[in-house]
């Protein structure tokens, strides 16, 4: 406990003597500090075990008291980066009053305790006395050093809704919302009925607020409040009993227009989605508009587009993979996500590159409660830890960070060589990710980290005429930093730079690759707010890539071409250089309300391909038309645009490919509407078609070699549906169909057959129940139509390989069997303390055991054809996770 | 976006991973994952197989003719033969004394050399036109083929193939590596008849037809397939070379033979020889009936535990050359692949193994734990090895048991 002795004023700073006994006989304060205007009082206290309450003293004794003292001078450092500090000095005074010796317990840096000790030396006190006697003393004195603030206006205001989370938002009354600055809390109300509150009359400033209702898990956060304007927002408080995951996780489907219609699954749905291993990502795979894809493959199909055409990004850091081999976790884990915007088309004009869809993975703050958190899981694949927290030592600093291993090759390699088989497997993954940030005035947000991820593999396999040793090296890491700040009142600016490290690694008998590029981004995104109605984006969005290149590969056979054997026994094509690609781009995108309830979106992107020599230009439009308001409300929606796809790099290397390749292009169209059918459920109908032309693939030339060509297009229309049940406080679930037809034309006189992950009918069924004392259980069902394939009419013997090569039937003339899988999950959740609770899963994926015998296999000849089935086995995956 | 190069591995691994290869192989290793269908095994021949191409020499040199022969065997008359000594059909009706095995049909379609996007498909419409000219049926000698013919047409087996001079000219496709030229040879091996096929597009123009009845004849009776040669501007490429093909660690000599008598004395490690006549491999071949030799005696394994027997390879050091065409910029030239596949009947530990990889060196471990079938027959049990490399080299072994009761 402390009081303040003394304020004096010290030119335009102002510097708080406090002096709190602490001295082995005695702990009283020699004086009462004088009020200052404008100074809160002092909030925090040095540690004073055994001190008695201010005012007391032991009987006899009486404590020093300052007689004269001189002002320590304000640091000019300090004071030039706004820095105010308490230096808490441990003084010796003798029986004359003088400091004999002081020196600082609590060091502050930036020459606080410089200046504190100099004041220190000029100090004089009325000495202590016991009966009357003085006596040397040893005291513990503070010197606090603030500055000077500009007197307040109260003047500003805030208001706002307390709500439940939920789909409904209901209004939640009696909540209390607390205002406070320095630990101090100045405004305090309640909530109204209709969940609404308002708090007037405040100065200007940086102020926490808390929200809490007894039941609910309480919120903070920090408020800036400009002077003469009202803030406003809206807080959903989650129930106690809810509180499964500590993150909140936004998947967001295509936007039309940007910023006005999404749609949101929350982490509760996203962790307990059967058979997804509580991996936020591989919940996008039951989203509308997602194709299956091949078991443990790990590809994005969206739309009926090729998965390359499909970028995946981390806070705008383009990533090369979602996925750790096939499929198995995501390379960021969900506890770190705040949220994925998803598109899986006619997205806005801050995207390019790529004609498929885009997932953006936006990592969360962390927390700001001044304590720390984490959590610990394992499963059968791997291992994750995670931490966030105050940075030590430091004010406004936070950080989160976590990391994860597989550990499957601790128990299979052992497991191989039980079984004495010349089989031998290695795989390893891990991912790391490490931020800190800090948010400062002005809406100002500023994030420094690291992620990254590493998967290698190696497979041995001398058993087998085609077998050797596979390895497979992919390793990725991003140096990121975030800003975010508001440039004027109505203009903000959000700025991702990047630098990192891709290397891919890839060696398997006679062929080879080896790749590493530095990939540097650098985009800026200017948010203008022209006038009420209409917002302006603007930004350039620059990518430049140092690479290397080495590899030998033998040329590739473009889609649909004969089977002509294995390519690793076919002559190599070689190929060693560095080089640099420099991509740059401009966008601008305007967000106008027209009218009350339409809303138009028109952009414009241009990209300019350096390897290429190609300028692309991307208007695109996206339009939003409330038809009706209320609880019932009907969105209608549309979108246009052109999206172009630049050649890969290898394709336009000189020596090795086609340096005047051009862009794929993309015509995509959209049409849907969105009805509210109650406060719960809600129903999307969408159509959409996408016309791509310049597709590029490799074919023979006119003197026979093969070669890339921009000689295919492609044709894919289609509809899709989400009926939804938003979740609350027991159950959640939704109802996702697709029905599409995506076809490719590879050459100007071949015929049009079907995509390769043609899927007529995608529909998945997603359903969770609370079922009280922290139990939960989980079903997802999913039936979709089986890929095209092409047939195998008989075989034919090569001398290189002495087996038989398939001589094809028509390219993609068969579709395999329909696939069909259930899977479960169940879950045990105990509170362990306040803060601590430990959870238990156990998934089972394809619970039914059912075998799809989906997938084409013949006999060594080609002479019998029989299938086998693509999902997995029974396979049950129990998993153990700790949050604190 | 952001949006990094693609290397060339990526579509391999694509592919790879879109057919969860990686996966698929641990899971169906861990025995977890559904079975496939059960076909017949590729190491047995049921019908007529081709067990090998050889090629004289294993690579192409501008200007010079490579000579191609034909490792087949018609598994028929040998299963038929089991099948009727384990009373699960009659016996067959034994051939008039003195009259020679039928054998097998074998024509040759040549001339293709570096056809569009250098793959065998890229022959087709040459092949057609060949078809287009060829006499129906097929003649069985070399005698009655047109001189126009010559080049691209032949029958028996054996075939010249003539790499033409200028197969490497304007073939420099990147300046690092070397250039190569390609030329495809087609074939057929026909328990019957050929006749052309000139409305086959993809594949080889000929079927195969039963010699009574005419009826067209399936995969059992009728191969079709080619023969790949790459020329290099380099060293031609030598065929492995195998110094011994020792059973249980000893060889066993070469004698031939009347009766089980001329055998007594002769013991290949601890397995006594009887006399046999060997079923030839390729009887269009076969000017000669096969003489009888001693050959290792074993008994038949009609329910295990059964002895086995290692039949192991001995390789001249020299089979593993360089592979100059896989030379990396700057680097030196990496060693051969090289691995072996097991044909034949009875009871096999493996049916292929690596003999020699890039990255694992040698493998010692690829000899064949070979056990008898499960009844005896009088014809003599054949067991092949295939030894090949990357660059289309081959060696052929071969081991015949006697088995009996």
């Amino acid at each position: 406990m402390h009081r303040p002795l003394a304020r004096h004023r010290i030119g335009s700073w102002k510097a708080l003597v406090l002096l709190l006994v602490a001295g082995p006989t005695f702990a009283q304060p020699a004086a009462t500090p004088a009020p200052s205007a404008g100074a809160p009082p002092p909030a925090d206290a040095p540690p004073g075990g055994g001190t008695p309450p201010p005012g007391e003293a032991r009987a006899g004794v009486t404590p020093p008291e300052v007689l004269q003292q001189v002002p320590p001078e304000y640091p000019e450092t300090a004071r030039d980066a706004g820095l105010e500090a308490t230096v808490v000095l441990r003084l010796d005074i003798s029986r004359d009053g003088k400091v004999t010796h002081a020196e600082v317990v609590e060091p502050q840096g930036h020459g606080f305790d410089e200046a504190a000790l100099r004041a220190a030396e000029q100090l004089t006190f009325r000495p202590a006395q016991r009966d009357r006697q003085p006596i040397a003393v040893r005291i513990l004195f503070h010197y606090r050093f603030q500055l000077e603030k500009p007197p307040a206006v109260a003047n500003a205001s805030f208001a706002g809704k307390v709500v439940l989370r939920s789909g409904a938002e209901s209004p939640l009354g009696g909540a209390r919302v607390e205002l406070s600055q320095n630990g101090v809390v100045l405004q305090s109300v309640l909530s109204a009925a209709d969940g609404s509150f308002r708090v007037a009359a405040l100065p200007a400033g940086a102020y926490q607020v808390a929200i809490s209702l007894p039941g609910f898990r309480p919120l903070t956060e920090t408020l800036q409040l400009e002077a003469e304007h009202e803030a406003a927002a809206s807080y959903a408080l989650e129930p106690e009993a809810a509180t499964g995951a500590a993150i909140d996780v936004t998947v967001s489907g295509t936007r039309v227009p940007a910023d006005v219609s999404y749609r949101r699954v929350e982490a509760r749905e996203l962790a307990h989605i059967a058979g997804n291993r509580g991996d936020a990502l591989q919940a996008l795979e039951n989203l509308p508009g997602v194709a299956r894809p091949p078991t443990l493959s790990g590809l994005l199909i969206v739309h009926g587009t090729s998965p390359e055409s499909s970028q995946i990004f981390v806070d705008g850091t383009y990533v090369p993979s979602m996925y750790h081999f096939g499929g198995l976790s995501s390379v960021v884990p969900t506890e770190m996500l705040d949220h994925v915007d998803f598109f899986t088309g006619n997205y806005g004009v801050r995207y390019g590159r790529g004609t498929g869809g885009v997932v953006d993975i936006a990592i969360r703050r962390a927390r700001e409660d001044d304590t720390y958190h984490g959590l610990f899981q394992v499963d059968l694949l791997d291992a994750r830890a995670q931490l966030e927290g105050p940075v030590p030592a430091s004010d406004h600093w936070r950080f989160l960070a976590g990391v994860r291993r597989s550990h499957v090759d601790l128990w299979l390699i052992p497991l191989l060589d039980s079984q004495d088989t010349s089989f031998q497997a290695a795989p390893v993954y891990y991912d790391y990710q490490a931020f800190v940030e800090t948010t400062g005035g002005h809406d100002s947000y500023l994030r420094f980290g690291i992620f990254g991820s590493d998967d290698r593999l190696r497979l041995t396999n001398r058993g087998s005429a085609g077998g050797g040793q596979l390895d497979q090296v992919n390793t990725f890491w991003n140096l990121q930093l975030l800003h975010e700040t508001r440039l004027a009142p109505k203009v903000d600016s959000r700025t991702e730079v990047s630098i990192g490290y891709f290397r891919q690694n890839f060696s398997f008998a006679t062929v080879r690759s080896e790749f590493v590029a530095y990939p540097l981004v650098v985009r800026n995104e200017i948010t203008a707010k022209l006038t009420d109605h209409l917002e302006l984006h603007l930004g350039p969005d620059l990518l430049y890539a140092p690479l290397q290149s080495n590899f030998a590969f033998p040329s590739e056979s473009g889609p649909a071409t004969p089977d002509s054997g294995s390519f690793l026994l076919r002559p190599l094509r070689m190929f060693s250089d560095g080089s640099a690609y420099l991509r740059p781009a401009f966008f601008a995108e305007l967000r106008a309300d027209a009218f009350e309830r339409l809303h138009v979106v028109p952009g414009i992107r241009v990209d300019y391909t350096h390897d290429s020599g190609q300028v692309d230009v991307s208007p695109r439009v996206s339009v939003k038309y409330d038809l009706a308001l209320g609880p019932r409300k009907t969105v209608l929606k549309g979108a246009y645009g052109f999206f172009y796809e630049p050649p890969q790099v290898r394709q336009t290397l000189t020596g090795y490919g086609q340096p005047d390749l051009r862009s794929v292009r993309a015509l995509q169209a959209s049409l849907g509407v969105e009805q509210q059918l109650s406060e719960q459920i809600s129903l999307s109908v969408e159509g959409f078609h996408i016309d791509l032309d310049d597709l590029i693939t490799s074919r023979p030339n006119a003197e026979g070699r093969i070669e890339y060509q921009n000689i295919a297009e492609g044709n894919v229309i289609g509809g899709e549906l989400l009926l939804r049940y938003e979740a609350d406080e027991h159950f959640f679930g939704w109802l996702s169909y697709t029905l599409s037809r995506s076809t490719r034309r590879w050459g100007p006189s071949e015929p049009e057959i079907l995509f390769e992950f043609d899927q007529t009918h995608i529909l998945a069924a997603v359903a969770s129940y609370r079922l009280g004392r922290g139990w939960e259980v989980g079903g997802r069902l999913r039936a979709v139509s089986g890929n095209p394939i092409t047939p195998c009419v008989s075989g034919l013997y090569t001398s290189f390989e002495n087996a038989y090569v398939c001589v094809n039937g028509p390219f993609q003339s068969q579709r395999a069997a329909p696939f069909y899988e259930l899977d479960l999950r169940a879950e045990k959740r105990w509170q362990l303390s306040e803060q601590t609770t430990l959870t238990a899963y156990l998934e089972v994926i394809n619970a039914t055991a059912r075998e799809n015998d989906d997938i084409p296999v013949y006999s060594f000849d080609y002479s019998q054809q029989g299938y086998t089935s693509s999902n997995l086995p029974l396979l049950p995956n129990l998993g153990v996770r700790i949050d604190f | 976006m952001a949006h990094p190069p693609r290397p060339p591995a990526e579509r391999f691994r694509a592919r790879a991973q879109r057919a969860g290869s990686v996966w698929l192989v641990l899971a169906q290793l861990l025995a977890c994952f559904p079975s496939s269908p059960d076909f017949p095994p590729a190491r047995q021949p049921r019908g007529v197989r081709v067990l090998a191409t050889v090629s004289e020499p294993a690579g192409g040199i501008p200007g010079a003719e490579l000579q191609l022969r034909l490792e087949a065997f018609d598994g028929a008359p040998l299963l038929a033969e089991a099948e009727a000594a384990a009373g699960l059909s009659e016996p067959a009706a034994e051939p008039p004394d003195g009259a020679e095995p039928v054998p097998l049909s074998i024509a040759w379609l040549g001339g293709c050399h570096n056809p569009s996007g250098d793959t065998q498909a890229g022959c087709y419409p040459l092949l057609g036109e060949i078809a287009r000219a060829l006499p129906d049926p097929l003649p069985s000698s070399g005698g009655a083929i047109p001189a126009e013919l010559a080049e691209y047409f032949g029958v028996g087996n054996g075939f010249s193939v003539r790499i033409p001079d200028d197969i490497l000219s304007g073939r420099q496709l990147m300046t690092a590596a070397l250039p190569f030229g390609v030329s495809f040879t087609f074939f057929a091996v026909c328990r019957g008849i050929l006749r052309p096929a000139p409305e086959v597009t993809n594949g080889v123009p000929l079927r195969c037809h039963d010699r009574q009845t005419d009826e067209p004849l399936g995969s059992e009776a009728f191969v079709p397939g080619f023969v790949t040669t790459y020329t290099y501007p380099a060293e031609a490429n030598r065929s492995p070379a195998l110094l011994a093909t020792p059973i249980d660690g000893a060889e066993l000599e070469q004698r031939l033979c009347e009766s089980d008598a001329d055998c007594a004395e002769l013991s290949v490690g601890t397995l006594p020889t009887a006399c046999a006549r060997p079923v030839s491999s390729t009887p269009a071949l076969a000017a000669e009936p096969v003489p009888q030799r001693c050959l290792p005696l074993v008994s038949a394994c009609p329910a295990p535990p059964c002895d086995s027997h290692e039949l192991a390879l001995q390789l001249t050091p020299s089979s593993v050359e360089k592979d100059p065409a896989a030379t990396p910029p700057g680097g030196v030239a990496p060693d051969e692949i090289l691995w072996v596949k097991y044909f034949g009947y009875g009871g096999f530990s493996r049916e292929e193994a690596l003999i020699n990889d890039r990255a694992t060196g040698l493998n010692p471990d690829y000899a064949l734990h070979w056990t008898p079938p499960a009844v005896a027959i009088d014809s003599p049990v054949p067991v092949w090895a295939i030894v090949q490399d990357n660059r289309g080299g081959t060696a052929v072994a071969r081991w015949d048991f006697v088995v009996r009761p």
